[in-house]
């Protein structure tokens, strides 16, 4: 440490590795109780993807089935996505690649990274842009107009403020968020009051779809899958907030009530005022119903949400990139600046790559399930929830997840059948689905097919590469060889 | 402090948290036991389940 500040210099201290580096977190060093654990949630949850999502359940279903498919959807994603990771991370205070490790092996994990690094810079990016539309939509709900690089302007402004909140650490992030959090739950309360005394229960209830696909099942049924896919997504951010929570019904409760629950449930809201005004643009119902003064502070506190998603997003990414070996001992500054570097695109053609968001969301659904289905089936059912710590640090061929050339190619299989199963199942792309889709979201069926190959391959066949010598038997070796840090 | 004596004292220090943290138990880290799966399993899995086939 240089003493350049907290998180400064060209080095880094052994202690602020753990905070901002990859060593395991002791639980004096972690930061969310059960207040700023939810709060952090919370406002997680609430960015303008919820209006987004909302708006698009709009276009398929009805209120009540709609309201069904995000919430109940949310909450089957979040746990089965979370349950694994933030008991694991919890636990043994690591960071999410890091846990991918005992199950996809020291060298199959960087595949995940990759994966990962790619998901959270892309949503990190679509956020900060959502950002940027939303001091577009303020200055336009005060009746002026916005020039066409305003947007940009705002992602740029994002990123700056994302930069100073992630260097400035946790702490800096949960008193943000203890901020945040009551003023949004006041304008949300507000508005879903606004919406219900300005158009009625009824006429929400009897809102027809805007924009249905001709088969009645098929609309549930990918709405549906919209409400599973937005909780299994939450999966880059888990490892991070349970990695800094300091019990462990803090590390998953918060996560299902806040990322699952209370994330349907403003889903839900969206999906109301989508039905009746026709748009899922939140000015088109926020400054209507609440005035301009309501509207504006909620348009306000909604963009702010989205820079605390992108900071959250941007911590992770960062702690992820500690697995690259040149970035080990980096300051946390320029860690953070290297994760913001792909963001700059954002600033120079915001709503080209906005566009191009659809696909890559899709895409990205396809790799949590099957990842989640892995992570579950290893950490509870294979190893009982006992890991040995030494070999996830442990480099060398004789750590107990080295597997073959550091892969457990098994493991990375079942991504891939798990993405293959799911593009059968249904196709984000084209719309086409099999009849199986009636019954049988296809994140759920990504996720079962690939744990149930994993689970019997590692466990009969051990086809894995594993060595002979599981968790369950004992551990013989007491000091690293190789650090991987 | 040259950079081996930083990287001894990194890897000192990650051994020093590998050995606290594996040894670890529910008094520093809190318990979650089987009725907080079990309730979090009918939440977030049956309850759901059931209200979205009702729903269909």
């Amino acid at each position: 440490m240089s003493g350049q500040g907290p998180a400064g210099g060209d080095e880094i201290s052994t202690k602020l590795l753990s905070v901002y580096g990859r060593e395991p977190l002791l639980p004096d060093e972690r930061e969310y109780k059960t207040w700023s654990a939810n709060g952090t949630c919370f406002a997680y949850a609430i960015a303008t993807w919820c209006f987004l999502t909302g708006g698009y359940a709009a276009s398929l279903v009805g209120a009540v089935q709609g309201m069904v498919c995000l919430i109940a959807g949310n909450l089957i994603g979040v746990f089965l996505i979370s349950a694994s990771l933030s008991a694991g991370c919890q636990r043994y205070g690591i960071e999410q690649i890091d846990f991918c490790k005992p199950s996809f092996g020291q060298n199959g994990a960087r595949v995940v990274l990759i994966f990962y690094l790619l998901n959270m810079i892309g949503w990190s990016g679509l956020i900060l842009v959502m950002f940027g539309n939303g001091i577009v939509n303020i200055v336009e709900a005060l009746g002026y107009t916005a020039p066409s690089w305003l947007v940009g302007a705002g992602v740029a402004l994002g990123i700056w403020l994302t930069y100073i909140i992630t260097t400035r650490g946790v702490h800096l992030l949960s008193l943000f968020n203890s901020i945040i959090t009551p003023a949004l739950i006041v304008i949300i309360v507000f508005m879903f009051y606004m919406l219900i005394s300005s158009h009625g229960w009824a006429e929400i209830m009897a809102a027809e779809p805007l924009d249905p696909l001709p088969s009645p099942w098929m609309n549930y049924a990918v709405c549906l899958e919209l409400g599973i896919a937005s909780g299994m997504s939450w999966w880059g951010g888990i490892g991070f907030l349970a990695r800094n929570t300091k019990t462990r019904r803090n590390a998953i409760y918060p996560e299902v009530l806040q990322l699952g629950l209370i994330f349907g449930i403003v889903c839900s809201i969206a999906l109301f005022s989508g039905l009746v005004v026709g748009s899922d643009d939140p000015t088109k119902w926020m400054v209507p119903l609440g005035g301009v003064f309501m509207g504006v502070l909620a348009l306000l506190f909604v963009a702010l949400a989205n820079i605390t998603s992108t900071s959250v997003s941007l911590f992770a990414s960062g702690l992820a990139l500690r697995h690259v070996p040149a970035l080990r001992k980096t300051g946390w500054r320029m860690i953070i600046a290297l994760t913001a570097v792909p963001l700059a695109f954002f600033v120079v053609w915001p709503n080209e790559l906005y566009d191009l968001g659809d696909a890559f969301l899709a895409y990205n659904g396809t790799m949590h399930a099957p990842v989640g289905g892995v992570l579950l089936v290893d950490y509870f059912f294979l190893r009982k929830q006992q890991l040995h710590l030494r070999s996830i640090f442990e480099a060398a061929p004789s750590g107990q997840y080295y597997y073959q050339g550091g892969f457990n190619v098994l493991a990375l299989a079942c991504v891939v059948i798990g993405q293959l199963t799911y593009f059968w199942v249904y196709n984000p792309f084209t719309d086409e689905a099999q009849p199986l889709f009636q019954f049988l979201p296809a994140s759920i069926a990504a996720f079962i097919l690939p744990a149930a190959i994993y689970w019997v391959g590692m466990r009969f066949l051990r086809i894995g590469g594993a060595k002979k010598g599981g968790a369950e038997e004992p551990v013989v070796a007491d000091k690293l060889i190789e650090p991987n840090i | 402090m040259s950079e081996k004596e930083n990287s001894a004292e990194v890897i000192a220090d990650l051994e020093r948290r590998i050995d606290t943290m594996q040894n670890m138990g529910d008094a520093e880290l809190g318990t979650i036991n089987r009725l907080d799966w079990i309730l979090l399993i009918v939440v977030s899995i049956v309850i759901p389940v059931i209200v979205v086939v009702v729903a269909r």
